[in-house]
This record gives C-alpha cells, sequence and structure tokens, in this order.
C-alpha cells in the first residue's frame, strides 16, 4: 500500500535497467539448457541474460533480474524483449509481460459489477518481488505473484463511534476532507457514524482513494484498528481482502519457435475479484522504426505502415473470429472488421515475425496501435488480450451517490488454455509472403490443410437465387407469398447455356430452394420448395449438373434463421440482458435497430443455442441426407459464433465452440462442403471456401490489403472471390483481383428480373439478372480460364507492391508463373515487362 | 493526390455518351446508400459515389489542414480556406498557391466568374477581397446596417453576385441574409424568415408571466447555416435547425424562396419524418449542372438533389471506414467529383461517381438540354435497378407523355407519387380510349339493358307460371329479397313510417343489420386495396386491413353506445337493438355508393375528383339524414331534443374513448411492469 516506496523502488530499478540495457547483447552463450526438470523452482539470479535454450537460429534469454525474456537470432543479433526496460515512459505496462483485469466493485451473487481494475506484472509483480523461475524444457516457467492495492469499501469500518473517529482521523482533517468524510458516512442519533457505500452500492474511483487518504495517510487510522471496529459491530466479514493473482507463464522455444504458454485454468484470483481478461506479451510486437509494417489478418489481409501518420483515426482493434456475435448487437457499424485466421505479426527493416495463436484464439482481441496513436507512445505495436469473463454492459446508473454503469458478466469463464508461438522470419521471408508460407507449412504439418487435387478446369462460383417471400394480397387480404427467382428448370437452362459459351467446372451454390427461401424457417426437416419444382424437379438438377461436369450445392443456413418457425424459443440464443438474441437489421437513416417487425421486408434473424446446435443439426443431418444429394453450402456455418446466455444456463463462446466443431464433423462425414469464409475452424472440413475477401475491411486506419488467406490456401483449397456483381455490371477490376489472389470467379445470378426483389429482404440486390450477364460471365471465365492453366496445381507464393501507390503488383507462383497487374490509369513497367494500364500479364 | 481513375465500361447508352468520368477502383460498402419512395419510405440503392482519395496536408504541399472551414470551386480551381490561409489547387489537387499575407482566419471563400476572391474574416467583421493572383484588394468592414442592435458584425459567409452585390451571412443576425452593394454599404436584408408560432404558443404567452416568458426560448427566426450561389444566379440557403419544413431555400433577387415543390413528394429537406426534416444542415454546394447537395452533420451525410428539387442520391455517413466521414464541415461540386472537408481526420475526401451515380447524373444532364429522350435510356436503367426511384420514374414519365406511350407515363407517375401528373398520363389514355371505342361502348350499353330487361321479363313469365312457388332456394332468396332490396327501399322512400315500424313492430332484421356492417367494413378495405391512385392516399403501401377495419367500424359501435347511454338518461324510449337497426340501415346506401364510389375512381381525372366526392359525401349525407329521422323516431324526441342528444351523444363518445384509452393504457403499463420485473428477476437469479 506505501506507494511512495514503490515510485521510488520503480525510479531504482528503472535506472538498473536502463545501466544493465547495454549489457544485454554481449551475453556469453551458456550450455545449461538440457539437464532441467520441469516444474523443479529454479534459482536464477544475476542481472545479465543467461541463455536458456538455442534452436538452429535462434536462442532464448532470461534476465534473472528483471524477468526479461530475449528471443534473439544468433546470426543477426536481431532480438525481442518481452518487456521494454529501457523505454522512456513511466507507463509500467512496457515493462510488463502481462496484465491482469479483474473485477472489483460489484456483487459476486449475481454477477453484475460496474467496476473494473488491473495489474501489470511489472508494477505489481517485479516491483514487489513477486516472481518465481521454475525449470522447463528448452525453456523457463515464470510464475508471477500479482499483488492489488486497489481500495474497497472494506477497508473502511461499517460503523465507528464519533468518539473514536474524531481520535483516529477527524482531528487531522480540514474542513474540505471533513466534507469529503461526510459524504461517504452518516451520523446516526447516538452520535456513531454508518458508512453509506457497501456491497450493493460500491466505492470507486476518485472518492475511494480520496477517502483511503483521509483514512490511513491524513488520518491514523490502521487495519488493526479496523478489525477492533468490524468487531465491536460485528462485521469481520467484512475485513478487506486484498487481490492476488498467481499466473504462470511459459516461455520456451520449440526449434526456432518460441512458444508462450498460460494455463488459464490453473490460474488463482480471489473469487471476489474475479479475473476479466489478460494481455499477453502488449509490447512484445512493438517498434520505434518507421520502415515496415503491423500486418492484421482483416479480410484478405491487412498491413499498417510503420510510417503511419493516421493517429487521429479509429484504431484497428478486433476479436478473432469476430468473437461472441451478441456482444454490441444492438451497435451499428458501418465498418466492421473480420479475422478469420488467428494469425498477426510485424515487419521491420531487418526482420518479420509471425505470431499463432495456437488456443485461445476465440477468446483473443487484437489491437494495433500506430506510433503515437496510444497514450502518445512513440510504438508501433500489435498486442493480444484474452476475454477470460465475457461481460456486457446493461445501462448507466445514476444515483445520490455515484455514477456508474453495471456490467453483468457471463458465469461460465474461460478455462483452458492460452498458446502463442512465433516464428522468426529473415532474408526473403522477412514480409507477409513469408509469414503467410510459415503459417501455411505450419497448417500443413498439423493436418489442418492437405494438397488437394487440382481441379482439370477453372471452377467458376455461381450463386444462384431461389425464392424469397413477398407480401401478396388476395381481394385486399395480404399473406406471405412466395416469388420464385430462379426454378429448377431456369437454372438447367442458365447451366446450358453457359456451358455453350465455354464455362466449365460450374460450382452452384444454390440459395433459398427450401423451407420458405431465402428467409428460412428451422431445417431440422428439410423440404424443397414446390414453387421451385419440389424435390424431383432439384433431383432432375443435379443429375443435368452432373452430366456436364458441374455440381449443385444447396445452400441452407445451418446456425441461423429468419422466421421463428422451426426454431422453438428455448432452443435459441438469449442476449445477457435475458432476451431472445436476433441479428439485427439497422434502418439507414438513424442506424437503429429494427427491433420488431415494423416493416415487414426486414426479417429477423435468430441463432441457434449452441447448447442445442448438436441435436438440431443431427436431426437436419437425418433428413438432409434423405435427398441424397451428397453436396451442401451454407452462408453462415462456421462464420461467426454464438454464446448463450439463457437463463443460468450460461454457454460462453469459448466452451460454446466444440458444439460447432462437433456438427461440422457430423455434416461433413456424409457431405461434400462449401463454406462462405469460414473460421479457419473449419478448413480441415471444408472442401470449397466461398466469398474469401480479396481486400481488407475498409477501416481507415489500414494502408494496405494484402492476398494473406488466399496464400494460405493456395494449393490446398479452390476458393473463390466474394460476390462480384454486387451492385455493378462493370466487374473487370475485380476479375483482376481474382488473378491476382489465385480465387476462383463467383457470380450472383438469378432468372428473374431485379423488379421482383422489390420489397422482399432481398432489395439491396442490384445487379443479378442472369440476362445481362450471360455473355460477361462467357467472356470473364475464358480470361480467367487461361490464367488458371497457367497456374494449375501451383500456390502463389509472393505478393508483393512494387510502388508507393499500391496500384502495381507482382505475383510469383510455386511452379515459375508470375503474374504483373497494373491497377493505374497508366501502362507502367514492373519487374521489366510493360503493363499497360488496368491490366496484367501472365508469363 | 494519385489520379486513381480509368474510363467507365457500362454496357449500353453510356458509351456513347463521351464523358470521362472517372472511377476509383477500390470499392467499399461502408454506409449503404439509400432514397426515399413515394410514401416516404427508405429503399436501398447501390453507392452513386464512391471514395476516391483522402487529401491530407501532405499530400496538399501544406503543413496542416487545421481549422479548414470552406472550399469552392470555379473554372478548375479548387479553393481551400482554412486557419491563417487560402490554399488553391488545380484540377490534379496539385497545389497552385498558397494565399497567407493579410489572411487571418476565413470561414468562407468565394470566387466571382472575374476571378476575385472574396473571404469572409468573422473576427474582424470583414469581407476581403484578393485578387485572382491572391494580392490583397480590399476590406469592406463594419457596413452601417440599420436595426442591428447591440449585435457585433461577424459575416461568416459570403457570396457575389454577377452585378457586385455581395451578400452577407452574420453570426447572430436574424434578419436575413445582408445584402451589400458592390462598394459595401448596406442595402437591405433578404429572404427573412418568418416567425410562426403556434396558436398554442400564442395564447399561452398571452398568460405566462413576466418570468415565465423571460425562461421561454426567445421568438427569434431561425439563422441560416449557409449561403452559396447557384450557377443560374439563385441564392441557395441552408437552415439548420430540425423540424423545419424547408430547411434548403431557393431565394430569388427579391428574397422569395421559388424552390420546385411538390403535392405529395417531400422536397429538398434532408432526412424526413412527416415532411419536417430531422437532420441538421450545416453546407450547401451547387454543381453547374443544376444540382445542388447539402451536408447533414448530425449523420455526416450528403444529400444531392437535382435541379428541381428531388432527391438523387445519399453519400457519406460516418463511422471509421474508408469513405465514412467523421466530422464535415463543408462541401464542394469539382467537375465530377463531390468534396467533403473533414475537420476530425483534417483531410479533404474525394468521392467520385459510379456506374449508378454517373447514369443519374447523366440522366440529369440531358434532362437539362430538353434531350428527354437520350435522359430516358438513364431513367430506364435506373428504374430497371431500383424500380422505386422518383428522379427516374419523374424521367420516364416525362418521356413517355412526349412520345405518347400514356399508358407507360401512368405506370411511371404513379411510382412518383405525383397524382396530378399521373392524372395528366391517365386523361390522355382515357380520352384516345374513348374516341377509338365509344360506339362499341354504347352498343354494349343498349346491349346490357336489352338483356336485363330480357331476363327480368322472363321471371316475371316463369313466376305467373306458379314456377317458383313451393321451392326452397326461392324462399332463400325472396327473403334476401326482402331484406335487401324491399325492406330498405320503403325505409328509404317512407323513413319515418320505416323507423316507426321498427319501434313498435321490431321491423327489420338484426343478422341483416351485422350483414351491413360487415358489407361496410369491407368496402372501406375495397376503396383502401383497390381504390384508384387519383383518389387513395394509401395507394401503393401496405394496407394494415386490421387497421382499416377498427377505424371504419368502432366510431359507430361506440356512437350506438354513446347514444343508447344518453337516452337512458334523458327518456329516450328506443333500446340498444333499434338504435343499431336505425344507425345501420342508414348506412346501407353507402355500401352501393362507396363501391360505385370505388369503381367510378377508375374512370377518373384529379379534375373530376368531386364525382368520387359526391358519391361517397352522398352516402355520408343520407346516412345522417336517415340516422337523425331514426333516433327521432326511435326515442320518439322532438327535433330540438333529438338534436340535443346527438350532441350529448358525441360528448359521451369523447368519455367512452378516453376510458377505452386509460383502460388500455393503464393495463399495459402493467404488463410491462409485470415483464420487467420479471427480467430483473432472472437477471438476479
Amino acid at each position: 500500500m506505501k506507494k511512495r516506496n514503490k515510485i521510488i523502488q520503480t525510479a531504482a530499478i528503472l535506472m538498473g535497467c536502463l545501466i544493465l540495457g547495454g549489457c544485454g547483447e554481449e551475453v556469453q552463450e551458456g550450455p545449461a539448457y538440457t539437464e532441467r526438470t520441469p516444474g523443479e523452482p529454479a534459482d536464477y539470479s544475476g542481472s545479465e541474460f543467461i541463455s536458456l535454450a538455442q534452436g538452429e537460429t535462434m536462442e532464448l534469454l532470461l534476465n534473472p533480474d528483471d524477468a526479461t525474456l530475449r528471443w534473439q537470432n544468433m546470426e543477426s543479433g536481431d532480438y525481442l524483449d518481452t518487456r521494454l526496460m529501457d523505454a522512456e515512459s513511466g507507463d509500467t505496462t512496457l515493462r510488463s509481460d502481462v496484465v491482469a483485469s479483474f473485477f472489483n466493485g460489484g456483487t459476486r451473487n449475481d454477477s453484475m459489477y460496474n467496476t473494473y481494475d488491473s495489474m501489470n506484472s511489472y508494477e505489481y509483480g517485479i516491483e514487489t518481488e513477486g516472481v518465481a523461475y521454475e525449470q522447463l524444457d528448452n525453456g523457463v516457467r515464470v510464475v508471477y505473484t500479482l499483488g492489488s492495492d486497489a481500495v474497497t469499501y472494506e477497508m473502511f469500518p461499517y460503523r465507528i463511534t464519533d468518539e473514536r473517529i474524531n481520535e483516529l482521523v477527524l482531528q487531522y482533517l480540514d474542513d474540505f476532507q471533513i466534507q469529503a468524510f461526510e459524504m461517504q458516512y452518516r451520523q446516526l442519533s447516538d452520535g456513531s457514524w454508518l458508512r453509506q457505500t457497501g456491497e450493493d452500492n460500491p466505492l470507486s474511483g476518485m472518492a475511494a482513494t480520496q477517502l483511503y487518504d483521509i483514512f490511513y495517510n491524513v488520518g491514523q487510522y490502521t487495519y488493526e484498528e479496523l478489525e477492533a471496529d468490524n468487531t465491536e459491530w460485528d462485521r469481520l466479514d467484512e475485513m478487506p481482502e486484498v487481490q492476488e493473482i498467481v499466473i504462470a507463464m511459459d516461455y520456451y522455444l520449440e526449434g526456432d519457435e518460441l512458444v508462450v504458454y498460460v494455463n488459464v485454468g490453473e490460474i488463482s484470483y480471489n473469487e471476489d475479484y474475479p479475473l476479466r481478461s489478460l494481455d499477453i506479451l502488449p509490447y512484445f510486437l512493438s517498434t520505434q522504426e518507421t520502415d515496415g509494417y503491423l500486418f492484421v489478418p482483416d479480410g484478405s489481409g491487412a498491413l499498417i505502415d510503420l510510417d503511419s501518420t493516421k493517429t487521429r483515426e479509429y484504431q484497428f482493434t478486433s476479436r478473432y473470429w469476430g468473437g461472441d456475435v451478441l456482444q454490441n448487437a444492438e451497435t451499428y457499424s458501418s465498418t466492421t472488421p473480420h479475422m478469420s485466421l488467428p494469425v498477426f505479426g510485424m515487419k521491420t527493416s531487418d526482420y518479420a515475425v509471425l505470431g499463432i495463436i495456437e488456443e485461445g484464439a476465440e477468446v483473443a482481441t487484437l489491437n494495433a496501435y500506430i506510433n503515437g496513436s496510444y497514450n502518445n507512445l512513440p510504438y508501433s505495436r500489435v498486442s493480444l488480450s484474452f476475454a477470460i469473463r465475457e461481460s456486457q454492459n446493461l445501462g448507466s446508473f445514476v444515483s445520490a451517490l455515484v455514477n456508474y454503469s453495471q456490467r453483468k458478466a457471463s458465469t461460465d469463464t474461460y478455462k483452458g488454455e492460452i498458446k502463442l508461438r512465433y516464428s522468426f522470419l529473415t532474408g526473403d521471408d522477412a514480409n507477409y509472403s513469408g509469414m503467410a508460407k510459415a503459417y501455411q507449412s505450419y497448417l500443413v504439418e498439423n493436418g489442418t490443410l492437405t494438397a488437394s487435387e487440382t481441379e482439370e478446369e477453372a471452377p467458376i462460383f455461381l450463386q444462384l437465387l431461389g425464392a424469397v417471400d413477398v407480401e401478396k394480397y388476395a381481394a385486399g387480404i395480404p399473406y406471405d407469398g412466395i416469388e420464385a427467382l430462379t426454378t429448377f428448370d431456369e437454372a438447367e437452362t442458365i447451366l446450358s447455356e453457359l456451358t455453350d459459351l465455354g464455362v466449365q467446372n460450374m460450382k452452384v451454390e444454390y440459395s433459398g430452394i427450401a423451407n420458405n427461401g431465402i428467409n428460412q424457417s428451422g431445417v431440422e426437416s428439410v423440404s424443397i420448395m414446390s414453387e421451385l419444382g419440389g424435390r424431383s424437379g432439384l433431383e432432375d438438377l443435379v443429375e443435368y449438373a452432373e452430366s456436364i461436369g458441374s455440381d449443385i450445392y444447396p445452400e441452407l443456413k445451418l446456425q441461423t434463421t429468419n422466421l421463428g418457425k422451426g426454431l422453438a424459443r428455448s432452443n435459441r440464443s438469449f442476449f445477457i440482458s435475458g432476451q431472445v438474441a436476433e441479428i439485427y437489421s439497422f434502418d439507414p437513416v438513424e442506424h437503429m435497430p429494427y427491433l420488431t417487425q415494423q416493416e415487414l421486408e426486414v426479417f429477423h434473424t435468430y441463432i441457434v443455442s449452441p447448447a442445442y446446435l448438436t441435436t438440431y443439426l443431427s436431426n437436419f443431418t437425418e433428413s438432409y441426407n434423405s435427398l441424397g444429394i451428397g453436396n451442401l453450402a451454407s452462408s453462415d456455418f462456421m462464420t461467426f459464433f454464438s454464446a448463450n446466455y439463457q437463463n443460468n444456463a450460461n454457454l460462453s463462446i469459448t466452451n460454446a465452440i466444440p458444439a460447432y466443431e462437433e456438427s461440422l464433423n457430423m455434416i461433413a462425414e456424409q457431405n461434400s462442403l462449401m463454406l462462405s469464409n469460414p473460421s479457419s475452424l473449419a478448413y480441415s472440413q471444408v472442401d470449397y471456401l466461398t466469398d474469401i475477401p480479396t481486400q481488407n475491411s475498409g477501416l481507415r486506419v489500414l494502408d494496405a490489403s494484402v492476398p494473406f488467406i488466399q496464400m494460405v490456401l493456395s494449393g490446398c483449397k479452390t476458393y473463390s472471390t466474394e460476390t462480384l456483381n454486387q451492385d455493378s455490371y462493370d466487374v473487370t477490376e475485380d476479375v483482376m483481383r481474382a488473378i491476382e489472389t489465385g480465387s476462383a470467379l463467383k457470380f450472383r445470378l438469378m432468372a428473374d428480373e431485379t423488379s421482383a426483389l422489390e420489397d422482399t429482404s432481398l432489395s439491396d440486390v442490384f445487379a443479378a439478372e442472369y440476362d445481362a450477364w450471360r455473355e460477361l460471365i462467357g467472356t470473364h471465365y475464358q480470361a480467367y480460364e487461361e490464367f488458371y492453366q497457367a497456374v494449375q496445381g501451383a500456390s502463389l507464393v509472393r505478393h508483393e507492391y512494387l510502388d508507393e501507390d499500391r496500384e502495381l503488383v507482382y505475383t510469383e507462383w510455386s511452379n515459375g508463373v508470375t503474374v504483373r497487374l497494373n491497377y493505374g490509369d497508366e501502362s507502367a513497367v514492373i519487374e521489366g515487362t510493360t503493363v499497360p494500364a488496368a491490366s496484367y500479364i501472365v508469363q | 493526390m494519385r489520379k486513381n481513375s480509368r474510363r467507365n465500361r457500362i454496357a449500353g447508352v453510356i458509351l456513347i455518351l463521351l464523358m470521362t468520368v472517372m472511377l476509383p477502383f477500390r470499392s467499399v460498402s461502408a454506409n449503404d446508400g439509400y432514397n426515399y419512395d413515394r410514401n416516404d419510405e427508405t429503399y436501398a440503392t447501390p453507392e452513386a459515389y464512391e471514395w476516391t482519395a483522402s487529401l491530407r496536408a501532405e499530400d496538399l504541399g501544406i503543413e496542416s489542414l487545421n481549422g479548414i472551414s470552406d472550399m469552392f470551386y470555379r473554372d478548375g480551381r479548387l479553393y481551400v480556406a482554412m486557419m491563417g490561409r487560402i490554399l488553391v489547387l488545380d484540377s490534379e489537387f496539385q497545389q497552385v498557391m498558397v494565399i497567407e499575407n493579410d489572411v487571418t482566419y476565413p470561414r468562407s471563400v468565394y470566387v466571382t466568374e472575374e476571378g476575385d476572391i472574396y473571404t469572409a474574416e468573422q473576427s474582424l467583421g470583414a469581407i476581403v477581397q484578393y485578387d485572382s493572383n491572391g494580392n490583397y484588394v480590399r476590406s469592406l468592414v463594419n457596413p452601417e446596417i440599420t436595426g442591428l442592435g447591440d449585435v457585433t458584425y461577424q459575416p461568416v459567409k459570403a457570396v457575389v453576385d454577377d452585378a457586385g452585390r455581395i451578400y452577407v451571412k452574420a453570426q447572430s443576425v436574424y434578419e436575413g441574409i445582408i445584402e451589400l452593394d458592390p462598394e459595401g454599404n448596406f442595402r437591405r436584408f433578404i429572404g427573412a424568415n418568418d416567425v410562426n408560432p403556434s396558436l398554442l404558443e400564442i395564447f399561452y404567452r398571452s398568460i405566462a408571466t413576466r418570468e415565465q416568458i423571460s425562461r421561454m426560448q426567445l421568438w427569434l427566426p431561425t439563422d441560416y447555416s449557409d449561403i452559396t450561389l447557384d450557377y443560374d444566379g439563385y441564392l441557395l440557403a441552408t437552415i439548420q435547425e430540425a423540424s423545419t419544413k424547408e430547411p434548403i431555400r431557393k431565394l430569388n433577387g427579391t428574397g422569395e424562396d421559388v424552390m420546385q415543390t411538390y403535392e405529395y413528394i417531400t422536397g429538398p429537406v434532408g432526412d424526413h419524418e412527416g415532411g419536417a426534416t430531422i437532420s441538421t444542415l450545416i453546407s450547401v454546394a451547387a454543381a453547374e449542372d443544376g444540382r445542388f447537395a447539402a451536408l447533414d452533420s448530425q449523420e455526416s451525410r450528403i444529400f444531392v438533389y437535382s435541379e428541381d428539387g428531388l432527391l438523387a442520391y445519399t453519400l457519406g455517413g460516418s463511422g471509421s471506414g474508408i469513405g465514412d466521414l467523421s466530422s464535415p464541415i463543408d462541401i464542394a461540386f469539382m467537375e465530377d467529383y463531390i468534396l467533403v472537408a473533414d475537420t476530425v481526420t483534417a483531410s479533404i475526401e474525394v468521392f467520385s461517381p459510379t456506374e449508378y451515380g454517373n447514369l443519374i447524373n447523366v440522366g440529369l444532364r440531358y434532362q437539362r438540354d430538353y434531350d428527354y429522350a437520350a435522359a430516358a435510356e438513364c431513367w430506364r436503367q435506373i428504374c430497371d435497378i431500383t424500380p422505386a426511384s422518383i428522379i427516374a420514374n419523374m424521367g420516364m414519365g416525362r418521356y413517355y407523355m412526349r412520345t405518347g406511350e400514356y399508358e407507360a407515363a401512368m405506370a411511371s407517375y404513379e411510382r412518383t407519387g405525383e397524382r396530378a401528373f399521373y392524372s395528366d398520363a391517365f386523361a390522355m389514355v382515357r380520352d384516345l380510349w374513348m374516341e377509338d371505342n365509344l360506339g362499341a361502348v354504347i352498343l354494349v350499353v343498349i346491349a346490357v339493358i336489352i338483356v336485363l330487361w330480357l331476363i327480368v321479363f322472363a321471371i316475371r313469365k316463369l313466376a305467373k307460371k306458379g314456377v317458383f312457388e313451393g321451392k326452397g332456394w326461392v324462399k332463400v332468396l325472396r327473403k334476401i329479397r326482402y331484406n335487401a332490396f324491399t325492406w330498405p327501399g320503403y325505409m328509404m322512400s317512407k323513413p319515418f313510417k320505416a323507423f316507426d315500424d321498427v319501434k313498435y313492430e321490431g321491423a327489420g332484421s338484426v343478422g341483416f343489420c351485422f350483414v351491413i356492417l360487415v358489407l361496410f367494413a369491407w368496402t372501406a378495405v375495397v376503396s383502401a386495396q383497390y381504390g384508384s391512385f387519383v383518389v387513395n392516399d394509401s395507394y401503393g403501401s401496405r394496407v394494415n386491413i386490421p387497421m382499416v377495419l377498427v377505424s371504419t367500424v368502432l366510431p359507430y359501435l361506440i356512437f350506438i353506445l354513446g347514444n343508447w347511454a344518453v337516452c337512458v338518461l334523458i327518456d329516450g324510449k328506443g333500446n340498444m337493438k333499434s338504435i343499431f337497426k336505425v344507425l345501420m340501415y342508414a348506412l346501407y346506401p353507402s355500401i352501393y355508393l362507396n363501391l360505385a364510389a370505388t369503381l367510378l375512381s377508375q374512370v377518373i381525372t384529379s379534375d373530376e375528383i368531386a364525382l368520387h366526392g359526391f358519391l361517397v359525401g352522398l352516402g355520408m349525407v343520407m346516412f345522417v339524414f336517415y340516422a337523425f329521422v331514426g333516433l327521432v323516431m326511435v326515442h320518439q324526441f322532438t327535433f330540438s331534443k333529438a338534436v340535443g342528444s346527438l350532441i350529448l351523444s358525441a360528448v359521451a363518445m369523447v368519455i367512452i374513448i378516453f376510458i377505452g384509452v386509460l383502460v388500455v393504457t393503464l393495463l399495459t403499463d402493467f404488463v410491462n411492469d409485470i415483464g420487467t420485473i420479471i427480467d430483473e428477476v432472472r437477471l438476479v437469479l
């Protein structure tokens, strides 16, 4: 509690570090890392780096004095430290390798909290000597005992006699302080004083600090006196318990890769102050350099330049795999980042580092800060935060005493593991292409990706729109009618006409063909729409498609429904506030969620509760498999994950994920799967990936898009672009993007006219008329096919921007084929070849 | 700036337009485009403009864009006013010059056709003029403005017309826009806003104490937020105040608002509810082709209107993505670009038209040149993509009227919601049809009459022969004839006697009265659903059937209840049953008249609306007459007592409605409270 001492200590250690900073690099290599017994306490000491492990090129070192881990390249001498001991800022987070955040104000019984606090491993661990080492193969386990100095109401007597308070406290106070005291204590008729704050009415912020000062610093109050008072008024159970978090962090080398491991289930903390989140290695991937970039896997992959000056923009922050879809569901956001792969990275002028989240990605948030954006600190960095206990803001409350916002926390917490793996990339691999290659080989090694058979002809993905419901009238009385947009017969015509135009290997994602069409009801029992031609019509179509070497993939929503029908209320996900969860649409004017079905063209999207998901989908599988199609597409399955906060059956996202994985395996058993940009969790089971973005999400803070996902997938999976014909008939540039990224083309088509979509839930589909596209698809397919034949079976190994505006692109494939693309409006020379404006050359 | 552009390549007509349209490569769906349809409901549109570039200080060769306040474009030069300087850029956004001498903090910049640059220096109270080379020419300070009182003269916007007249918008001046002569002397105020307090406000003020009045808001006329001159010499001005009906005005030389208005289409007001704006319009800009745009600071959104005041498209919107805006302060048209100055990101955001936006722009340009055929090609494509587009349907309508395709014109005008235009087209269709078919119509009418007469003749003949005697269905038919025709006919021809029978002999059928009630409600639904566009306000919007039914039937039922209650009190002799019968029989003619009116509505133009009104009105008059007579008879009232009882019945209706509303409200609150308690309990558990 003695803050002043701490500051002195900090300063002392800081000085020590500054002196030590220089000696770090001259550490002698010591071969002491093979004979250790894991788990035994280790007595590392000294203020110089000692070597713990060596790989081929990388070495792991420890400075026992301040628990700094150094991951160093033995050839170049480049290194990364887990804490920045020589930083000039007073912010101790820079010198921390873990920051633990916990709830402190609120009530444990109903999981309602209103404040939280945090402790970092430097100020609350190193400085208070709460650090110990244990032996580990090729590394070390650092055990922190973090102590809190958070002020709570329990530090002040529940009731105290007038006599004692005057003697111990009041006589030392000035008028202003007495006034502050009287804000928190009320005098009873017998003269004694009663504390105004308590469990239900917490003390926090400035008021807490001030009261602490009044009692313990200005006044002469002590914990002994507190115990005496609490004994007198029979309140001994209220003695303050201090937060103490014991957390073990493992650092070890696997080959040259650094692994950081935390077993969350084994972290101990005071249950009254439950752990909320952990920031792991906040400054490990940080730099003050201006040459290079931060890599975030947003969209296709995105770069933030280290010399970016966009400090006034919103900084990048996003949950992996979309996090929990229930969080902030009512908030409109014009641009939402989406990360399908659990990776991150940084490149400086000399090297690049790729980070992979092996465990815990579903609770991880990636933050990227550009130089000067975070507390004006001169560091560009990427850092991770892991949500241990999810919570949601229920609203703000104002009372006479306090003004606070109330959060309700989930009772289901993350008890799994956090495991991060870092790869150090040098030379030609020290860039995002290298990162992608490293991640691809990581996925191939652990069996997630396997090299696929190459398709003879270029695949093309066609999403056909089946049927949509629209309000119709009979003698003035409205009813829900069905508008058939593309019948099975029309689909057959489309396929045969396109075949005549030379289009081959069509993968048809046929949406809205069952259970009420595009606005779909529950799918526990699948019934093909008679308006489109019924089950026999579909069977004929499937047969026809097979005969021309194409495939029909009926598309169904598997984890959401648009109608309540077919999904009982109790089987839906619930918000933490207790309402049935929905994925809202927002009105375009004021961006308020459509909470009720006021507008008939606005439909609901309910979420199948993860607790029910396996049952739901096993019923579905049974019904669907009986159709005997063997192909299945889904636009929502595995693209996001939902928790469920129904009554007491809280199921957090992390514990919900096994249900999704189990369902996936069940469905994939008998079906070839086509999913729309799914989470990387699905990669091992999915055959075709559609809608893989070729750009980042468009946040202003991002400086470039890179085809990271495509570089990871190419050679292993067939993947397509997002729908090219969103609202425009000019897709030349999008086709170039497809060639740049090696993505198959994807079009959305319907036989009906656009005007048929008016007042339906598809009213924002503007350019899907097949008639207008027929010839264009033929042309674009031929162009793509030409490129495809050149790179068939190869994988994209290098992607590079050659100019500052990032309009000139050079890509290289594993079979030696290169592609030069010029997105500019003037012809340009790319790697020795002149490429006309808005054009490309495959060589 | 990098010129991220290329030739537009869209199919069809656009290729022949020979227009180089700058299209950016990056297309990001940020804030979605939308527009309003004829029912003022929003519909989704493709993006009309997309983000092309963000120009920051470093791109423009200056150290900062802090305090950027205004932009103006003319003849290949973009002028940007900001703290301490005026920046001049060429059409490639390359710096031409920076005026820094004699510049403090200009709040606006305007350039005349001759190239003279005028700025408004708020803090100096001056309009400052520079020549085209950026040299200081003169300052016009503190004109003697009559009636300004203690207010300090702080000009924030200044524009100069062809004749050298200077129009100034000054801070805290509510008398209107200040007009100065070319020498800078005050001439007059123009475009003063009238204060229109509501009757209630006037009443309240008249009874309020002096203290209360002082605490109330001042009755100040609204303040203009921005002014500009359009290329036809009109002064465009925006008013930054919620719920204004005309927040964008087009003022002529005399200060009169000459903005095109419509009977049914909401004019240029930004986002709106009930015809009044809900936007905060802070900036206005005019394009050379007649379009004008207004900027809403609340949602960071830009509304672009055609010359005739129709919403062409929206763009912008707040957010953190590319093409989103943070805190926009000013907009400008620059050839095909739309520029937005953003203060938070300290940048100029450049937007350029997409295929969709370009189609609208080109269509408008053709329309301005009276080339309706070429314009129609654009509008046709717009209608394919967004069938609800008012601006495109208006263009199509005009085109079809010219080509004589009146039926197509009808369909297009119907989409715009303007009934007068629709009706004009319909009148043409009808006249042409009548010309062609008059003979046939007469023949058909004669044939129908003959056939009907023959049928009646045959039935009578058969009846005489006794063919129909004793048959069950004949009895039913006879009963229907009696109830539906004979008795009502008797009632209508001899109302006093008939209603007397109701009172004493229980004449009339309660069952049939219920049939009347149902039929009457049905005619309301039919006229809401099938009444022609000319007469039907709810045409094309989704009809809320239960609402129509309730609002049709409920007043009569409440009246019956009220009248019965009153008459019990004042000793009326009628019971509930006879009151019900009276009212229902009185309503009976309306069923036929309403159906006839709905039928008639299909063949009338808006000039002949009176006919439709006459039929509906006749039904109401007959209802009032027969109901009155009937009530007098069943209650056995004198005339004056009957009138009195009706007034009291009306009062009783109000009370019943009041109690009904009260009960419903209390019940709703009760149910909500129970719900809240359940929620709370659930949260705690």
